[in-house]
C-alpha cells in the first residue's frame, strides 16, 4: 500500500504555509468536511484581479491541512480568472498521493473553501 | 472467544493476507455465520411475504417474523405487543418522537405547563436532532443536564450507555426521579444492547430503542419499545397496507395492536436475523460476553496508561470497568483523529474516528474529533497488543 503520509504531506501538515488571518481580506470562504466536521476558512487579498496575499485558518487532518497549505502557495500571484479554472483533479495532482474514497472529503476541504471564496469575490 | 463463529476473520485474511483486528463494534458488530445462514434460509427455503399468504412458505415466514418479536420482547423484558420493528435506531427515535408529538398535541391542555426537554451531553445525534426539531415545532426548550429535571420537564431522553466513553448511566434511578415529576422517559439503548442485561420494566422507561447491527444482527433493522399504557394512546405516523382495519373512500380505521405502526412489507430477513442474533447471544450468555469485554477493556486501558501518563494521548473513557460497556476513546497529542485511524487502518486495525455523532460531548470537552476503540466478546488481548503497536506507529510518524 502506498503511504499516504509522504514527506511532502507531513511537511505541509506540520508546518502549514500561509496559516494566518488576513484581516483586510477582499473575500473569504469556508471549506467544510461533512464527514468529520473539520472546517477551514480561506482569505484572499485581491488587487487588480490578482491574488496578492492568501491565508487560511482552521483545523483538520494531515491530508486536509496539507491540501489547503499547498493550495495557498499555488494561489499567490494567480489571476482570479485562472483561479476559477482550478478543478478537483488539480488538487489531487498537487497532493501527489493516491486518495482513497474515504479521504476524498479531506483532500477536497481546500477545494470547498476555494469554491466558496471565489463565490464571495465580488470583483 | 467464539471467533470460530465468524468466518469473516478467515475470509479477511485470505483477501488481504493479514489478520483483521476489528475493534469498531460500536459502529457495527460482526455478524456470526449462524445468523447469516438463518437469513439465507429465509431466501433459500421459504421466501414469501408475511401475514396474508396461506401457503407453507408464507406460514413459516410469518411464524419466524413473529417469533423474532417474542425473542426481542424476552430479551429486554417487555411484552410482545410492546415491540415495533423499524429500520434502525434512528428510525425508532424519529418514529417515537413523532408519535409522542401527536400525543402531546392531543393532550396539550394537560401538558402545556411542561415546556422543557432534558438531555445529557452524551446524547447521540439520532436522539438529539429529532428532539430538537420537535422542540422547534412546538416552542419547547432543550435543557442539558439531569440536574434540571423538574415539573417543567415534559420529556427526558438518556442513553443507557454512551457511545463515546462507554459510560453506563444509572437510568433506573434517573427514570425513577423523572417519574416523580410525571416526565415521559426515552432511553437510547443502541450502544448497550447485546453488551449488558436489559430490562425495560426494571429501569421503567416509557420508550426505548436499539438496532440489530451492533449486536450480531444485520443492518436495516431496529426495535422500538413503547410501554403498553402509552402505546395504546399513540397514533400511527406512517400509513399503508397491513396496518388497517376498515378502509373507505375518505376514512380508514386502523388495527388496534402494535402492527398499526408497521405499515408495508417490513425487512423480513432482517427481523428474522435479529431474532437469531438474540438466540446466539443468549446461547453464549450476556454474563460471559460481559466478562470477556471487561477483561479485554481493562487490559487495553492498562496498555495505554503509560502513553496517557506521558501525555502522548488523552483518554476519554469510563475508567470504572463495571460501568463501561467496552469503549475507549482517545486523542493523540498533535495528531488529528483521522490520521490516527488511517495509520491503524493501513495496519488492518478497524477503529472509528470523528465526532461519533456526539458533537455536544465533543464541544463540552473542547475536542473536534476522537479515535474510538469499541470491544466485543470476540476481541482478545492479542487484538489490543496489535492495536497498541499500531498506535506506536502513529506516534513514531507524527510525534517526532
Amino acid at each position: 500500500m502506498e503511504d499516504l503520509y509522504q514527506e511532502q504531506i507531513l511537511d505541509h501538515a506540520n508546518n502549514p504555509r500561509n496559516k494566518k488571518l488576513i484581516e483586510n481580506h477582499t473575500c473569504a470562504g469556508m471549506g467544510e468536511n461533512p464527514s468529520c466536521g473539520d472546517r477551514a476558512e480561506l482569505y484572499f487579498l485581491v488587487e487588480e484581479n490578482k491574488i496578492k496575499d492568501v491565508g487560511f485558518q482552521g483545523e483538520g487532518c494531515a491530508v486536509s491541512i496539507a491540501s489547503i497549505s499547498m493550495l495557498t502557495e499555488k494561489l499567490i500571484d494567480m489571476d482570479l480568472n485562472d483561479v476559477k479554472n482550478i478543478m478537483p483533479g488539480d488538487i489531487y495532482k498537487m497532493l501527489g498521493i493516491k486518495i482513497s474514497p474515504a479521504r476524498v472529503n479531506c483532500a477536497l476541504l481546500s477545494y470547498s473553501a476555494l469554491e466558496n471564496t471565489i463565490k464571495n469575490c465580488k470583483i | 472467544m467464539h471467533r470460530e463463529d465468524f468466518q469473516i476473520f478467515n475470509n479477511y485474511k485470505s483477501l488481504h493476507k493479514s489478520d483483521l483486528i476489528y475493534i469498531d463494534n460500536t459502529a457495527s458488530s460482526l455478524t456470526p455465520d449462524f445468523v447469516i445462514e438463518k437469513m439465507n434460509e429465509y431466501y433459500y427455503l421459504y421466501k414469501s411475504n408475511i401475514d396474508r399468504g396461506l401457503y407453507k412458505s408464507a406460514e413459516r415466514a410469518t411464524k419466524e417474523y413473529e417469533d423474532s418479536r417474542a425473542k426481542v420482547a424476552d430479551f429486554i423484558g417487555a411484552k410482545k405487543d410492546e415491540i415495533i420493528f423499524t429500520s434502525g435506531s434512528t428510525d425508532s427515535s424519529n418514529k417515537s418522537i413523532m408519535m409522542f408529538e401527536r400525543y402531546y398535541k392531543k393532550n396539550i391542555e394537560e401538558l402545556k405547563s411542561k415546556d422543557e426537554i432534558v438531555l445529557v451531553e452524551e446524547s447521540h445525534h439520532s436522539e438529539l436532532v429529532p428532539l430538537q426539531e420537535f422542540a422547534k415545532r412546538n416552542n419547547l426548550k432543550i435543557v442539558l443536564g439531569l440536574e434540571n429535571l423538574g415539573d417543567k420537564t415534559l420529556l427526558l431522553s438518556c442513553p443507557l450507555a454512551s457511545n463515546v466513553t462507554g459510560q453506563i448511566f444509572d437510568v433506573k434511578s434517573i427514570f425513577n426521579k423523572a417519574k416523580s415529576h410525571k416526565i415521559i422517559t426515552f432511553c437510547d439503548m443502541t450502544a448497550a444492547a447485546g453488551h449488558i442485561d436489559i430490562n425495560v420494566k426494571d429501569i421503567d422507561c416509557d420508550i426505548s430503542y436499539f438496532g440489530a447491527h451492533k449486536m450480531c444482527g444485520p443492518s436495516g433493522v431496529g426495535v422500538l419499545y413503547i410501554k403498553h399504557e402509552l402505546l395504546n394512546q399513540f397514533e400511527p405516523t406512517s400509513w399503508g397496507g397491513g396496518m388497517v382495519w376498515d378502509v373507505n373512500k375518505d376514512n380508514t380505521s386502523y388495527r388496534s395492536d402494535n402492527r398499526r405502526f408497521e405499515p408495508g412489507t417490513p425487512n423480513i430477513a432482517g427481523v428474522i436475523g435479529l431474532g437469531y442474533a438474540i438466540d446466539y447471544i443468549n446461547n453464549i450468555t450476556i454474563e460471559k460476553i460481559r466478562n470477556q469485554i471487561e477483561e479485554v477493556t481493562v487490559y487495553a486501558l492498562e496498555k495505554i496508561s503509560d502513553l496517557e501518563k506521558e501525555n502522548k494521548i488523552k483518554v476519554f473513557a469510563e475508567k470504572e470497568i463495571n460501568n463501561n460497556i467496552g469503549i475507549i476513546s482517545f486523542e493523540v497529542d498533535g495528531v488529528h483523529a483521522h490520521d490516527v485511524a488511517q495509520i491503524l487502518a493501513d495496519n488492518d486495525i478497524a477503529v472509528r474516528s470523528g465526532h461519533h455523532c456526539a458533537q455536544l460531548f465533543m464541544k463540552k470537552n473542547c475536542v473536534s474529533a476522537l479515535t474510538r476503540i469499541s470491544l466485543y466478546f470476540y476481541n482478545t488481548k492479542k487484538d489490543v497488543d496489535v492495536f497498541v503497536k499500531g498506535l506506536q506507529k502513529v506516534l513514531d510518524k507524527f510525534q517526532k
